[in-house]
């Protein structure tokens, strides 16, 4: 608190319900009680000093007083007898100032008269004090006379008695006094045994009252705040929706109000966060549903987390029946799965795969999908699943089956007037008809040529279309690739040693079987060292070499020629159909399109490399065995 | 002199290989549909017939099925010769009896080859 005022200028207010005030209130209490306790401690203190005072100032100066006064009264009777028998000044004085002395301690008595009785017997010596002294003047005015007897007679029949009397009301007063003492002891004493008890039970009571109000304080101080520790505890356990009960107005109270106050502010913003990712996640939601393309999400488990309407649509599944449920349940599409589980278990090659193609029975027959599986990698951690997005590709499917179909059916209707072409030329250079000219002969040679070339292109055209739309179908054996090489040099022996040129081979002898359909690499072979034949030079300096070798899982086989190599802006281009590298030479430039497609599908790549003027390597690769 | 049936409805092939063989003394006759060439084994028992698979009427296997399950006709040896190159083609050729097949285009003498393979 700033600004701290003291406490008896608190206001009306605070005083009424503060804790500040019940403690205040309550030390107060203590300290009245203690100081009442001790109160009645120093009045007890006082009566018991009172009743010592009173004894000593009442009774004890009378005893003194009457005990001087018998002592003084003997000495003059002494005095008397001693005058009687030996006469003198000197008894006479001493009579006298004992007479003073006992006058002296008379009138003290009479200053102290405290007892009831006392004045009376006060009196008494008075009265008979005064008898005596008188008798004794008389005693003197006889003794003058000097009769002995009478003398004697007097004093004992006067005399004596006045003396016994006086003495007797002296002792009297000593007595009354004694008594008056003792009693006054005795009242001493039960006041101070009161004392004793009142105050042992002033104190105890004052104890208990205090330990009634400790109690009373600690319960309504500390227990609140236990209630504190414990909900401040959920708070920071992320539970939000605390709230403590209020009762009374102090500080305790207030603060507990300002606690619920930001508990509620808590549990609002806490609302409000997640409202605002519910909304990213409707939003993320609606972006992933409008994608043209399906996607479905698994977990590591291949449950499906997440599949997108157009999934939904493709696959004829709800999101309600998919949701937690294994990808195989609910898709019955086991190429699907295998795509999921080669990602999962990183099978070999699942990266190398941009994408597969799935077959779907729909409404209209079947429709393709390109499915592209990846894996959900998160930052510092395993996998948390795989997506993948399928594509419908239906319609380039449909469309590349009727440019298939379309080589396919005008490639056989090439064949047929090439047939009789074929038939019509052999008859001419038979002879049959007649004999030709050499002219004649010539055009016809000319002709032959030619339709044997178109004959090879519809011929190639055709295999394309069947690599290309998948037909073709592949016969898988290990091979070796010295053996295929080796018959590739002699095929083309004769061929090389008419222009003067080399052809050798280069592969290690141990090298490893490749798995392969024979005939189709045999075919790439032929058409790489085919065209090589073509380029190389014709002045006995052309060199090809086929080689291979072993990496890792592939081997490496290239045929490598001398000439004139191949600029670089077609190095690429050079494997699309139809394209021929402009010298107007050769075939109708389907061969490297016809290789490119029998090396994809044995899942190998191939590349040429080549340097203008120096030659160029045709380079591919095939799987081990 | 050997008699040869070609059966195909195309009519520059059956022009070309007539004059071809005829001018490798063989006797040509010549049928542009199925049945007709089924007609023709029966009565003029030729010694080969050459069956192209693709006929206006009815298919090519047909023919060779029916020329095979004849009595009067199931020893002459068959030779399809025939545009359509796939090994099924083939292999079905085979099963309705062709002894042989040739893909067109061929050349003159393979023709002529195959042919005195049988005869």
């Amino acid at each position: 608190m700033t600004t701290e005022a003291p406490w008896f200028l608190f206001s009306q207010k605070i005083m009424k319900k503060s804790l500040r005030y019940n403690l205040f209130t309550s030390f107060l209490l203590i300290l009245v009680i203690f100081a009442s306790s001790n109160i009645w401690s120093i009045i007890n203190f006082n009566r018991l000093s009172e009743s010592i005072d009173s004894i000593m100032e009442s009774n004890y100066r009378s005893i003194e007083a009457a005990q001087y006064m018998i002592v003084a009264i003997e000495r003059q009777d002494s005095a008397e007898l001693e005058h009687m028998f030996a006469k003198s000044d000197e008894t006479v004085s001493a009579f006298n100032e004992n007479n003073k002395i006992f006058l002296g301690w008379l009138s003290r008595a009479e200053d102290n008269v405290t007892e009831e009785g006392e004045e009376e017997i006060l009196q008494k010596i008075n009265e008979k004090y005064t008898e005596y002294i008188t008798s004794f003047t008389r005693l003197i005015m006889l003794d003058r006379n000097n009769d002995q007897a009478e003398l004697y007679d007097y004093y004992y029949t006067d005399i004596l008695p006045l003396f016994e009397s006086t003495k007797e009301a002296c002792r009297e007063l000593l007595a009354l006094n004694q008594n008056s003492m003792v009693e006054r002891k005795d009242s001493s004493l039960k006041v101070a045994k009161q004392a004793t008890i009142s105050t042992a039970v002033i104190s105890f009571v004052a104890v208990i009252i205090g330990l009634m109000l400790v109690n009373y304080l600690s319960r309504n101080i500390v227990r609140p705040l236990y209630d504190f520790i414990d909900r401040t505890k959920r708070i920071s356990e992320g539970n939000y929706n605390q709230q403590l009960d209020i009762s009374g107005d102090d500080e305790i109270a207030q603060l507990a109000r300002e606690f619920n106050t930001m508990a509620d502010k808590l549990v609002s913003y806490d609302e409000m966060n997640i409202n605002k990712m519910l909304e990213e996640k409707n939003k993320s939601d609606a972006i992933v549903n409008s994608i043209g393309d399906g996607i479905i999400v698994t977990d590591v488990d291949y449950r499906v987390t997440l599949i997108n309407r157009r999934a939904e649509m493709i696959f004829k599944v709800s999101e309600k029946d998919t949701a937690g449920r294994h990808l195989l349940e609910i898709i019955d599409n086991k190429k699907l799965f295998g795509l999921f589980k080669d990602v999962r278990e990183r099978k070999e090659g699942w990266k190398a795969k941009k994408s597969e193609e799935i077959e779907v029975q729909g409404e209209d027959g079947i429709e393709y999908y390109a499915v592209n599986v990846r894996p959900i990698r998160m930052p510092d951690s395993d996998d948390i699943g795989a997506v993948a997005l399928i594509k419908d590709v239906t319609e380039f499917k449909e469309v590349d089956a009727m440019k298939s179909d379309f080589i396919s059916t005008v490639s056989h209707e090439f064949r047929t007037p090439l047939t009789s072409i074929t038939m019509g030329v052999g008859l001419l250079l038979e002879e049959i008809p007649g004999t030709l000219t050499d002219e004649q002969k010539e055009m016809v040679e000319v002709i032959k040529e030619d339709s044997e070339r178109l004959n090879k292109m519809v011929g190639e055209l055709l295999d394309l279309s069947k690599l290309e739309s998948g037909k073709m179908q592949m016969e898988l054996q290990d091979y070796n690739i010295n053996k295929l090489a080796e018959y590739i040099v002699n095929t083309f022996r004769l061929q090389a040693e008419e222009i003067g040129a080399e052809i050798v081979k280069d592969i290690p002898e141990n090298i490893s079987d490749f798995r392969v359909d024979v005939n189709k690499v045999t075919w790439v072979v032929t058409n790489l060292v085919g065209n090589a034949l073509r380029y190389i030079p014709k002045d006995g300096s052309g060199r090809i070499e086929i080689s291979a070798k072993e990496a890792y899982n592939k081997l490496i086989i290239s045929v490598k020629d001398n000439g004139k190599g191949i600029k670089e802006n077609m190095q690429k281009k050079i494997f699309d159909k139809f394209v021929q590298d402009g010298s107007g030479q050769g075939s109708a430039g389907l061969g490297l399109a016809i290789s490119k497609e029998i090396v994809k599908a044995h899942g190998g790549d191939i590349w040429v490399e080549s340097v203008p003027g120096e030659g160029s390597t045709f380079i591919f690769t095939m799987n081990k065995a | 002199m050997k008699t040869i049936l070609v059966i195909d409805d195309e009519k520059n092939i059956r022009r070309s290989v007539s004059m071809y063989l005829s001018g490798h003394e063989y006797i040509v006759i010549e049928s542009d549909e199925g049945l007709k060439g089924i007609s023709m084994a029966k009565d003029r028992k030729p010694d080969l017939i050459l069956l192209d698979l693709i006929l206006p009427d009815m298919d090519g296997y047909l023919v060779c099925r029916a020329l095979r399950e004849n009595p009067e006709t199931e020893e002459i040896p068959i030779v399809v010769f025939s545009a359509r190159c796939r090994k099924e083609d083939i292999e079905k050729a085979r099963e309705c009896g062709a002894l042989d097949y040739i893909t067109k285009p061929f050349e003159p003498s393979a023709l002529l080859g195959t042919i005195k393979k049988y005869i």
